[in-house]
């Protein structure tokens, strides 16, 4: 299937997106993308305070790593 | 009549009439569909599709309900599931997923509230088999899910556990997965009623 369009499959049945409906879908998923980075994005800073808050109390990269 | 021993399910033996044939095999079908455990409602094979909608599936024959999915995306990317009413996804900030991820020694847990549940707290993928087990999706009464996950990129293969809330009192009749962001998915889904 052509990349430019969009197909929804709804019991079996395939029909294609097209008009408002079509850039109303893209930018909800453009939307779903972003707070998923965003998501990832918080986790990765989250582990990042845990590993800085290790290594001041003393503890070793395989320390470290083993516990996250 | 002989009965099967697993199931108990009364069959005619080779000596009835065949008069009473028409009975046996009423009595066959009725004691199947009340003692089956899963009933298969549909079964979606798709490809390079943006949304796989199970549309006017749950209803009052079953309270809880269990998606199998098997899939690959063109993009690394998570899942994402609404609850539908008719054709019209339900996409109010009501969806709530709590849940741990592991990817190889790495673990991170969190919890979401928002457009739509997913079940990944560890990393995006391309290829994804997961079972969610739903609970009163139908009722007017809040629906509960529990939710298990594989996904890989191919080179690395991560696991999560999630549990998930719809907060609404809604009755809702189908439900919806989609690739969260531009891509598309290839697959097979199936929907089970879990029999009570």
């Amino acid at each position: 299937m052509a990349k430019d369009k969009i197909y929804i499959q709804d019991n079996n049945e395939i029909t294609e997106l097209t008009g408002k409906e079509k850039d109303d879908f893209i930018a909800e998923r453009k939307t779903d993308e972003l707070e998923s980075k965003a998501r990832f994005n918080e986790l990765d800073s989250q582990k990042a305070l845990k590993v800085s808050a290790y290594k001041k109390l003393g503890l070793t990269e395989e320390e470290i790593n083993a516990i996250l | 009549m002989p009965t099967t021993t697993k199931m108990g399910i009364v069959y005619p033996s080779s000596t009835d009439l065949v008069k009473d044939g028409a009975t046996a095999m009423g009595t066959i079908s009725t004691t199947v569909d009340a003692k089956s455990g899963l009933v298969l409602l549909e079964t979606q094979t798709f490809s390079a599709v943006s949304a796989v909608n199970f549309t006017s599936k749950f209803s009052s024959n079953f309270d809880n309900y269990i998606a199998e999915i098997n899939c690959t995306f063109s993009a690394s990317l998570d899942i994402y599931a609404r609850l539908r009413s008719g054709s019209t996804d339900a996409s109010g900030s009501d969806y709530v997923t709590q849940g741990v991820g592991s990817n190889s020694t790495s673990v991170s847990a969190g919890r979401t509230t928002t457009t739509y549940w997913f079940c990944n707290f560890i990393a995006t993928g391309t290829e994804f088999s997961q079972t969610w087990k739903l609970f009163n999706p139908f009722k007017a009464s809040v629906t509960n899910v529990i939710s298990n996950s594989y996904s890989s990129t191919g080179a690395t293969v991560a696991q999560n556990a999630c549990v998930q809330r719809h907060n609404l009192t809604t009755s809702y009749d189908g439900i919806t997965f989609y690739p969260g962001g531009a891509g598309t998915m290839t697959g097979v889904i199936s929907l089970y009623g879990i029999n009570k």
